[in-house]
């Protein structure tokens, strides 16, 4: 494999030696890309600038790994945002982080999603507005979107239209359930035959906008995530907390 | 791998060696020897002073900093200033900026960053005991002295919203340091231009 440049978005980063680092990053055009980065750690070397930390977009030449064979080398990164008013709000932290833990955790390495990546960007760019700070709903709202792209790009988004067993229209069904197993909405009757499931909440059952009850859509896309991924994110809990979420877990 | 257990005593120290950062097989082995070749009583010191750092080191009951007694030698000096507070991530940044000269004040350290990826969360550091610091009363400034990456942001938000209500006075190192930076590895230069630039949040 050869050297390629491309952009990318800091996801994990993890000390590695005395000088080095292990850094993954999503790349646009190449996926996630899990790279030893030699010297990061000291000083602040010009093939770094100026120097590398988590929920940074750069400029990035790198090499991958051959599939399996461990760490590629990263050779240079150039910071393009470091998305400063993030860092100035703990709210934004932790929706910043629960979106790249959940990256993270649906997806592997050598499988590129343009459309992931563009979608991570938007979100750390609008979470980093000026002037009006966003309200704890405009973040959860944020994060919300962007889960729900996630889930799309890698074939985990539920059907909440309909009971995804029998079919019946989400207008028809009362006390509507969601299972994740199932991959969505269930009537009572269908629940009644599904092991796992727990009430959907009214405003997400009926198909309100996330708009309107954003914290009730964090929680039945945390949940529905916590079973894909089979743990729940360590940023899950605070950022339920921050959403104002009923924290059912 | 062998773990070496069951090894001969140079392949046992070699495997011990090993686990030590920044040491590979090739340098574990020549510090093996080098051990081995030296005067009895030189390699028993190295031992006894690995056994003693186990044995005689402990966090201070105050501050956290690494101390021999009760007290760590800062916070038993009366001549410190008891009234400005830097708080620091780990004894390492500590002792960085304690090289500068510069910290008339005492410490305290939180024995960690908060990282909400990797779980460790703000009631896994020493958050409250800094709080009944400030609680007794003797406290005028607390200088926040985390690092300047995501984790040291997210540890001084935290702070801040521990310290909320209090009457103490915050401040920040200034940002001279380059972001992601690690105040461990910073230079007396820039320590000293971050310390005196500090901010009130
Ligand atoms: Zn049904
Ligand atoms: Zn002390």
């Amino acid at each position: 494999m050869s050297f390629v440049i491309d952009v990318g978005i800091v996801l994990r980063l993890s000390d590695y030696s005395e000088t080095s680092q292990i850094v993954t990053l999503l790349t646009r055009g190449h996926g996630v890309a899990r790279l030893l980065a030699k010297g990061t750690r000291r000083t602040t070397k010009d093939r770094f600038m100026p120097g590398l930390d988590l929920l940074e977009l750069g400029e990035t030449r790198f090499k991958l790994a051959r599939p399996d064979a461990g760490l590629g080398t990263l050779a240079e990164w150039k910071q393009q945002s470091a998305y400063p008013r993030i860092r100035s709000d703990l709210a934004r932290v932790y929706a910043a982080t629960y979106a790249t833990e959940a990256t993270l955790a649906t997806t592997t390495e050598h499988d590129p999603h343009p459309a992931l990546f563009d979608a991570l960007a938007a979100l750390l760019q609008t979470l980093d507005i000026a002037g009006e700070p966003l309200t704890p709903d405009g973040v959860t709202i944020e994060l919300v979107r962007f889960v729900s792209e996630l889930l799309r790009e890698v074939g985990f988004m539920p059907t909440m239209r309909a009971c995804v067993v029998c079919g019946k229209p989400r207008t028809a069904i009362a006390n509507a359930r969601f299972s994740s197993s199932r991959g969505g909405l269930l009537c009572v009757a269908c629940a009644a035959e599904t092991p796992e499931s727990r009430p959907a909440p009214e405003a997400v059952a009926r198909g309100g906008r996330v708009g309107e009850a954003p914290a009730a859509w964090l929680e039945i896309l945390d949940y529905h995530l916590t079973r894909v991924i089979g743990r729940p994110l360590r940023a899950s809990r605070q950022m339920l907390r921050f959403a104002g979420a009923a924290d059912k877990m | 791998m062998s773990d070496g257990r069951g090894a001969g005593p140079l392949q046992r120290l070699i495997e011990e060696l090993k686990r030590l950062p920044g040491i590979g097989a090739r340098s574990a082995e020549r510090i093996a020897f080098h051990v081995l070749k030296s005067p009895r009583e030189e390699a028993i010191g190295l031992a006894q002073a690995i056994r003693d750092i186990k044995d005689n080191i402990r966090p201070c009951a105050r501050c956290f900093n690494l101390a021999e007694g009760e007290l760590c030698h800062i916070c038993a000096d009366p001549r410190r200033d008891a009234g400005l507070v830097v708080v620091v991530e780990q004894p390492k940044d500590l002792i960085s900026l304690e090289a500068t000269g510069l910290i008339t004040g005492v410490y305290h350290v939180l024995m960690g960053a908060v990282s909400p990826l990797d779980g460790v969360r703000p009631q896994d550091l020493t958050i409250a005991a800094l709080r009944d610091r400030v609680a007794k009363g003797d406290v005028r400034e607390i200088v926040l002295a985390t690092n300047p990456n995501l984790e040291g942001d997210a540890t001084a938000l935290h702070l801040m919203e521990a310290l909320e209500g209090t009457a103490v006075k915050v401040t920040r190192l200034a940002r001279g340091l380059a972001p992601g930076a690690q105040i461990e590895y910073a230079n007396r230069h820039m320590l000293e231009e971050a310390f005196r630039g500090r901010h009130a949040l």
